[in-house]
């Protein structure tokens, strides 16, 4: 047993063995309550869990929590406990703004309308959803990527139709269709299944953040006034930027922080990404004389793409209810 | 089942043959016992990290000053503590047997029903969201040490006063829960739940326990039992844990328990003893529940061959005192 908490509240600091403790927490939440990694990173990393783990201790209010969860706890382990509680909230407030968040709500949803699927486990980290003929079995600890084949094997699956104008998330799909999906992945697990993993399965089956639709159209040229020249290049650049850079474009110019705000990446990836598009532009604008022109072109294209990657994160709703 | 349940973080490292042997085995030992934390091993993600040890990184933390308060006054923050269970709470009424608190929730969980009060109002704890919903009777046992004070009652005041009569309020407050699917009511529910253990924090058996006969004094004296603690017991007093083991010993049967003397139980639940029946808890690995019984058992007989003194007249706090010092 550790002594963090004696150390801390006698000196008033976390020593490096509570900061361990925070990672090694952080990534054990993580991994139980199947979080997925952050926006824009394809898995967890000891960066990834770091950089959770800093904003935790050093974002706003970092100290004053760790100031509340030393004294709630009264002794080592309600400690690891009150802290593991905590850490656990800070995924569940930052998964309610991002697309996982939603998804998950929107899953819970349709799960809940339909009758042939059993909801079991009485809290959030035992909660299963299965068809009935398997609810009696383990809990599926089976690869993911036989659940998205799954999924993908699916006939004639419907997406939502939907108006860009909306103001609310697009649904995921056609509710027909995803209860197939649904049921597919569940006979696929042939065990219980944990909401979270029925969410890594969905993201991965409708993928929703992509900025490949996002092109460069005649009319967001003509509201940026680009010279004719302009808008060719701007095209040509845009072609070039992989999804998280053309998503960083029209916020370059801001902090590291304020672009992973902005755009729902972690801030490594941020970072990487402003890096890489900043590499991009240099080298197509280097003797352009309308650069104003493209960047303003790029810049217009790149915050319909962020608009997009968050209002077109899915929800099984059908409109008409509050979500 | 053996103890609570491991943290994930245990579970993972069990699950990655990280723990050391003797930690390996209470963990192994819960786990095979515990359908919730089979359930748990078996949902976790395969992507193993490597977190290794961190050098250079401590943290300075602004810890608050805990005070030795024995009393809970309106608007203190307490920590609340019973077994395993803790939390922070604001006092909000006290009698003489429960206390009433208004729970600290997480920020993330607040409701309409949820004060929310900035960091210059809650003495160096941060900004804190209070609920009036979940208000709760605890009784006295669970108090642990008061760790801070609200400044200025007045938002939680007109917040409580709203969601009981229905009059308007300016306190700031969280946003509404509109829709069953608003995961604030998971935290809420388990919140209700961890309230509901603490209110059910009971430790002095309420009637008189047992239909066994009261042993007669000669069978107390076989058993070994001290002449003058034969004669009380035969004549109704409560054996200690020593005197019972003796008689179940030498008779088969566990004496009852008897109910504690009220005045006995408020001062065992006097929140400056906590801390030492925990600890006296902890080394004789018993519960806190089974302690604070434990310790009335010693402290009746006491009081009793007190009584028989020309001293100061018997008192429980004394006896307690010397008790817990011992």
């Amino acid at each position: 047993m550790s002594a963090t908490w004696v150390t801390l509240q006698a000196e008033g600091y976390l020593d490096d063995e509570g900061v361990t403790l925070v990672y090694e927490t952080v990534d054990a939440v993580r991994r139980f309550d199947r979080y997925p990694p952050p926006a824009g990173a394809e898995a967890w990393t000891v960066t990834a869990v770091q950089e959770f783990a800093h904003d935790f201790l050093y974002g706003d209010g970092g100290p004053e929590r760790l100031a509340r969860i030393v004294a709630t706890a009264t002794d080592e382990d309600s400690f690891e406990r009150v802290l593991e509680a905590a850490i656990r909230n800070e995924f569940r407030m930052r998964a309610r703004s991002t697309d996982t968040g939603a998804v998950l709500r929107s899953l819970t949803h349709a799960v809940d309308n339909d009758p042939d699927i059993v909801v079991a486990g009485a809290t959030p980290t035992t909660r299963t959803w299965s068809l009935s003929a398997h609810q009696h079995k383990l809990a599926y600890s089976g690869p993911t990527h036989e659940l998205v084949e799954a999924a993908h094997a699916v006939p004639d699956v419907r997406l939502a139709r939907w108006s860009s104008e909306s103001t609310r998330r697009a649904p995921i799909a056609e509710p027909d269709s995803l209860r197939r999906v649904l049921h597919s992945v569940l006979e696929q697990a042939g065990a219980p299944l944990q909401p979270r993993r029925m969410v890594e399965v969905i993201l991965a089956r409708f993928p929703l953040t992509t900025t490949d639709d996002v092109e460069l159209t005649d009319e967001l040229v003509t509201e940026v006034t680009a010279s004719f020249e302009a808008t060719l290049l701007a095209r040509q650049v845009w072609e070039e930027l992989t999804d998280n850079e053309r998503l960083v474009l029209g916020v370059i110019d801001l902090p590291v922080r304020k672009i992973a705000a902005a755009t729902g990446l972690s801030r490594s990836t941020a970072q990487r990404a402003a890096t890489a598009a900043k590499e991009v532009l240099a080298a197509f604008l280097a003797d352009v004389p309308d650069q104003p022109g493209v960047v303003a072109a790029l810049a217009a294209a790149s915050a319909v793409a962020r608009d997009r990657g968050t209002a077109r994160a899915g929800s099984a709703s059908t409109g008409e209810e509050e979500d | 089942m053996p103890g609570p349940h491991p943290t994930d973080r245990n579970l993972a490292a069990l699950a990655d043959g990280r723990l050391h042997a003797d930690q390996a085995a209470d963990v192994r030992d819960h786990v095979q016992a515990c359908p919730r934390c089979q359930l748990r091993l078996g949902l976790a993600a395969d992507d193993r990290i490597v977190i290794k040890p961190t050098t250079g990184r401590s943290v300075p933390v602004p810890v608050v000053e805990e005070s030795s308060s024995d009393l809970p006054a309106q608007g203190d923050i307490w920590r609340l503590s019973w077994e395993t269970t803790t939390m922070l709470a604001v006092v909000w009424h006290v009698a003489a047997d429960r206390v009433s608190v208004l729970p600290v929730i997480d920020t993330a969980d607040a409701d309409d029903w949820s004060a929310l009060l900035d960091r210059t109002a809650t003495g160096g704890l941060g900004p804190l969201a209070i609920s009036v919903a979940l208000e709760t009777a605890v009784p006295w046992a669970v108090l642990d040490t008061r760790v801070g004070q609200v400044r200025d009652l007045e938002p939680l005041r007109s917040l409580r006063k709203a969601f009981r009569t229905g009059s308007t309020t300016a306190a700031r407050r969280g946003e509404p829960v509109l829709s069953a699917l608003d995961d604030r009511l998971l935290g809420l529910g388990e919140l209700a739940e961890v309230l509901m253990e603490l209110a059910n924090a009971a430790w002095a058996p309420v009637v008189a326990a047992t239909e066994v006969a009261t042993p007669t004094f000669d069978e107390l004296a076989d058993a070994g039992v001290a002449i003058n603690r034969a004669l009380a017991i035969s004549r109704g007093a409560t054996p200690t844990d020593d005197e019972a083991d003796l008689i179940e010993a030498a008779a088969g049967t566990r004496p009852g328990s008897r109910p504690v003397d009220e005045r006995l139980q408020r001062a065992i639940d006097r929140p400056r003893r906590k801390a030492a029946i925990r600890a006296r808890a902890r080394a004789n690995r018993r519960s806190e529940a089974a302690e604070r019984l434990s310790l009335a058992r010693d402290a009746q007989p006491e009081l009793a061959a007190a009584r028989g003194t020309q001293g100061a007249p018997p008192d429980y706090d004394l006896i307690l005192d010397r008790l817990l010092d011992a």
